[in-house]
């Protein structure tokens, strides 16, 4: 079969019947990769890793991907992948001697993001990924178990622990005024 | 405190869309997950919107390019393994072959020298050696096989719109 010139070969994969173009790449990047990067920078907490780790999820997706995949499904495997992949780089210890990279530049509201980013700081990374997908994301208990290979009965309580111990951390900054 | 309120997911999503419905958020005020909710979740925003002002993810077209430059090299490298899995049986082989056919026949020096010149190979490849040598023929050509299918599997991946080749 002629692949046409921008077309990715899927052949990698076993399961992968299918190729993707270049423009529908796009609107799956354009609609994926800033949520996809965000949680990266998060839970990993350095910007070349979270770019590092963003362009290898995409790499993966497109080796593996099932074509029959809708958008939940395809959202819910790119942040299996990612999680699969930051797990992989705690492991491997890579980034374990690199000081993390501040923020540069004085912008308004500059000391209480550092506060927030400080606080998180002290959480486990699954600690970070189990609060984000679920408060950020908006993801339910299911999707985050897809997310995270996570056991479905374990989600909750480990959100519970989570919340709990971001909430202390986060002590100073008043619940009350944000639905006040 | 209670390990969940019915309304948690409720109040996340509030405090994710900035919709607050009054009877919301008066359970909100009263209830501690609720609000111990509300403020992980207004914090974790916060840390969103700061990221997602300050930090642009590359754009779609590099991460294509490297994309498929990624998925060559992946290939490449599946293509080398059956290629260095024939190199290696080779270097076992190739011994033993030398070892086998050198102990069936062992003449002197100078016999040697003379009957190389007029030896029959076809002869060495009767019975016992005969399967030997099928096997050894089999797993090269398989090795060959896979080590070719990838790499032709890598010429069928068009390079025409990857600047960066």
């Amino acid at each position: 079969m002629e692949r046409s010139p921008g077309v990715l070969s899927p052949a990698f994969g076993a399961a992968q019947t299918g190729a993707l173009d270049e423009a529908s790449f796009q609107a799956l990047y354009h609609a994926n990769a800033q949520p996809l990067r965000a949680y990266l920078l998060h839970v990993c907490r350095r910007p070349d890793v979270a770019d590092d780790l963003l362009q290898e999820t995409w790499c993966r997706y497109l080796m593996r991907r099932r074509p029959d995949m809708d958008e939940s499904e395809t959202r819910s495997y790119l942040f299996r992948i990612a999680t699969n992949l930051m797990h992989e780089r705690v492991r491997s210890r890579v980034d374990s001697m690199l000081p993390e990279i501040p923020e540069h530049g004085r912008t308004p509201g500059l000391e209480t993001r550092l506060d927030i980013r400080s606080a998180f700081g002290r959480l486990k990374p699954r600690e970070r990924e189990l609060l984000w997908l679920a408060y950020v994301e908006g993801m339910n208990h299911e999707e985050i178990a897809a997310a995270t290979g996570l056991r479905l009965l374990s989600i909750r309580i480990l959100l519970f622990r989570a919340r709990r111990k971001a909430a202390q951390l986060l002590t100073p900054r008043p619940a009350q005024k944000r639905f006040a | 405190m209670k390990l969940h309120c019915e309304h948690e997911s409720a109040v996340a999503r509030a405090a994710r869309t900035g919709f607050w419905p009054s009877a919301l958020a008066d359970h909100a005020r009263t209830c501690p997950a609720c609000s111990e909710t509300c403020a992980v979740a207004a914090a974790l925003l916060e840390e969103s919107a700061a990221i997602r002002a300050a930090n642009r993810p590359p754009d779609a077209e590099s991460v294509w390019i490297e994309t498929r430059r990624r998925a060559r090299m992946h290939l490449r490298r599946r293509a080398l393994f059956w290629f260095r899995a024939l190199r290696t049986l080779a270097i076992v082989y190739i011994p033993v072959l030398l070892a086998w056919s050198m102990s069936r026949s062992r003449p002197t020096a100078a016999e040697s020298v003379s009957s190389q010149i007029s030896f029959d190979f076809s002869a060495l490849l009767s019975g016992p050696a005969e399967k030997f040598a099928l096997a050894g023929a089999l797993l090269a050509a398989l090795c060959i096989t896979m080590g070719s299918w990838y790499l032709l599997r890598e010429a069928r991946t068009s390079l025409a719109h990857s600047p960066g080749r």
